[in-house]
């Protein structure tokens, strides 16, 4: 079992996605806390401690933040883009996790400022695959900086 | 010519008149001036030779009096030495041309006569020229007219009288002002005329004549005429009916326009129906997918965490869902390639292509270990093509090759080049697996075809169909040979006029 007080939040409109994508951590080895949310607002809410919407209590630093691109309301991109110019969160890792490869997305996610671009495989091996070395990149290996505590 | 001798010495009279007669002429006679008058009113007299001294009339009065009956007629004087200066007046005033001092020098006299007899043949050519012109410019298809310098018509020919609807009279000596009635758009066609004038050069302008409800129009070249002072006192203006051209002009014009206007509609819907095949492979990428995932996640969670509690049977259709909805995956994958391939714009670059085989041999080697695999590469070819796109085209060839040499013993494949007669550069992938019958050749391409049960051979049928799109795109050609059990052949081209050879 692998832990550590880095978080990871998962924005994802989908239950079943949710569901099998927290499965695929655990079954990866990956204890760490996940926050998730089912759209963009909310997610946005949290990062801005916006206590009237906040539903969880941010005890950890984001280290990764999965965001997918196709959500009902605000969608992917702007949340993308409002964590990338907001100068308290630019840093966070944010890793688009979507069902399309499609290349204007992409394209435009990086344009964006997004730090990875992965695209859910269908298979479910590889998809418990995907997160597991995702996670252990991003939780792990990956020194983020911590300036939330400050 | 008609000459008439007058004079009161008879002898005189008939000795000239012998004498012309002889020379080809044909002499009127008159030994007085009453005579003389009334022979000019009869005949046409060219040349009258007149004594000065007439019983009945002064020589100058009858020859005033002839002028007045036919003004054609040129006079000599005759005369003694007393009248001569008489004589020097009347040919100073230019009453006659010439005069003679009697008594005749009759050599003298035959050689002036001939001159003006020459001069006479001379001016009628000079008049039958005029008229045959004459006939020429009135009976021309197209508009000819001359202007005097204050745009007054001094010269139309017929057609214009015709398009005008007017005679020469009512014409010649009007100005332009005058005629406004006739033509449209009159003061730029004045302008034109008037800058002629002054920059004395040729133009060209279009003008429009109407008559009642028609209007026809003419392109006309204004040709600056210079008199013999060498000044500019005239226009000569040649005008054709361009109305024809015009209308088929206008008419070609909105043919084009119409076509365009078609071409256009037709790229609007090609566009349209392009976004709409995109917007359906964006939804398939996403909405297809995510459901699909849930049913394989689900079911290997199913598999993973309830195992025990189903029964042998139970797992063995989970397996079953597993196995299809895996399949069905890899169909959405290669769908979605193929249509990325149909969109992809084409980046050429000088590829290695035996190198890229290689590679791509190795990673299927290195995959099925326990496979015997013998390749067999021409080295070093080299083309100009899409690196991307001829990666994909030599993956699905050589994945199609590995899939039908699954039950052989040991696989062979083979990728080598021929140049054919007409310079075509030929590719091909050769393998000795199932093969096919050449009948369903043409049904390679098509999406979703497959000549072996999928148990047999696993795949979606999809990737012959990508290898196609890949060749058309490059502008090339495939085609394959094969029979059942003795292996297939896929040979290939990149470019209709076989540049793509490059070393």
């Amino acid at each position: 079992m692998l832990s550590n007080t880095k978080s990871i939040v998962l924005i994802e409109d989908n239950k079943d996605d949710i569901e099998l994508t927290i499965r695929a951590f655990r079954k990866s080895g990956i204890n760490n806390e996940i926050h998730v949310f089912q759209d963009a607002e909310e997610a946005w809410a949290y990062f801005l401690k916006d206590n009237k919407k906040m539903k969880f209590q941010l005890k950890n630093d984001p280290a990764m933040v999965l965001l997918d691109l196709k959500l009902k309301g605000m969608d992917g991109f702007s949340l993308l883009e409002s964590i990338k110019k907001d100068s308290k969160y630019w840093y966070v890792p944010v890793i688009i996790l979507t069902s399309s490869n499609n290349c204007k997305d992409l394209h435009k996610a990086y344009k964006l400022g997004a730090n990875s671009f992965l695209t859910k495989p269908v298979d479910y091996r590889r998809f418990i695959d995907l997160a597991m070395r995702a996670g252990l990149y991003w939780l792990f290996e990956n020194e983020t900086l911590n300036m939330l505590g400050q | 010519m008609n000459i008439l001798i007058i004079d009161d010495l008879k002898e005189l009279v008939y000795n000239l008149a012998d004498i012309f007669n002889d020379e080809g002429y044909i002499p009127y006679k008159a030994f007085n001036a009453e005579t003389a008058i009334k022979i000019s009113k009869t005949n046409k007299i060219d040349l009258a030779l007149v004594d000065i001294k007439l019983p009945d009339k002064n020589g100058h009065k009858l020859i005033d009096n002839i002028k007045k009956i036919s003004p054609e007629t040129e006079f000599v004087i005759t005369t003694g030495y007393a009248s001569m200066d008489d004589a020097i007046n009347s040919v100073r005033e230019k009453m006659v041309i010439s005069y003679e001092v009697k008594p005749l020098n009759i050599e003298r006299l035959i050689s002036f006569v001939e001159q003006v007899w020459m001069r006479k043949q001379a001016e009628k050519e000079l008049v039958s020229n005029q008229q045959e012109l004459d006939v020429i410019i009135h009976n021309a298809p197209d508009i000819i007219f001359r202007m005097d310098f204050n745009l007054k018509f001094i010269y139309v020919n017929t057609i214009l009288l015709e398009e005008l609807n007017l005679k020469e009279k009512e014409i010649i000596g009007k100005s332009l002002d005058e005629l406004i009635m006739h033509f449209n758009y009159m003061n730029t066609w004045k302008e034109k005329m008037i800058s002629v004038f002054e920059e004395e050069i040729e133009k060209t302008i279009e003008f429009e004549i109407r008559t009642g409800n028609n209007i026809k129009i003419f392109e006309a070249r204004i040709t600056p005429e210079v008199d013999n002072t060498g000044t500019i006192s005239s226009l000569f203006i040649y005008a054709r009916d361009i109305t024809d051209r015009i209308s088929t002009q206008n008419k070609l014009t909105e043919l084009t326009s119409k076509l365009e206007t078609r071409v256009a509609e037709r790229t609007k819907q090609l566009e349209s129906a392009n976004e709409e095949l995109e917007a359906f492979t964006y939804s398939a990428s996403h909405d297809l997918r995510a459901p699909l995932r849930s049913v394989i996640g689900y079911s290997n969670v199913l598999k993973e965490d309830f195992s025990g509690d189903l029964r042998e049977e139970g797992i063995k259709y989970l397996e079953k869902i597993i196995k299809a909805t895996n399949r069905m995956s890899m169909l959405i994958d290669d769908l979605l390639d193929l249509s990325k391939i149909t969109k992809s714009e084409i980046e050429y670059e000088k590829i290695n292509i035996s190198e890229l085989f290689k590679n791509i041999i190795e990673n299927y080697k290195s995959e099925n270990i326990n496979r015997k695999v013998e390749t067999q590469v021409e080295e070093n070819l080299f083309i100009q093509a899409d690196k991307g796109l001829i990666n994909i085209l030599l993956d699905n060839l050589i994945n199609n090759a590995w899939k039908y040499t699954e039950k052989e013993e040991i696989t062979i494949i083979e990728f080598g080049y021929r140049k054919e007669l007409n310079t075509r550069d030929i590719y091909y992938i050769k393998d000795n697996g199932a093969g096919f019958d050449m009948k369903y050749e043409k049904q390679l391409y098509n999406p979703f075809t497959r000549f072996h049960r999928a148990k047999d051979f696993p795949g979606s049928g999809i990737g012959l169909a990508t290898a196609l799109r890949i060749i058309k795109k490059h502008g090339g050609d495939i085609w394959a040979k094969s029979e059942i059990g003795k292996g297939a052949v896929f040979y290939f081209t990149l470019d209709k006029m076989g540049k793509n050879y490059a070393q």
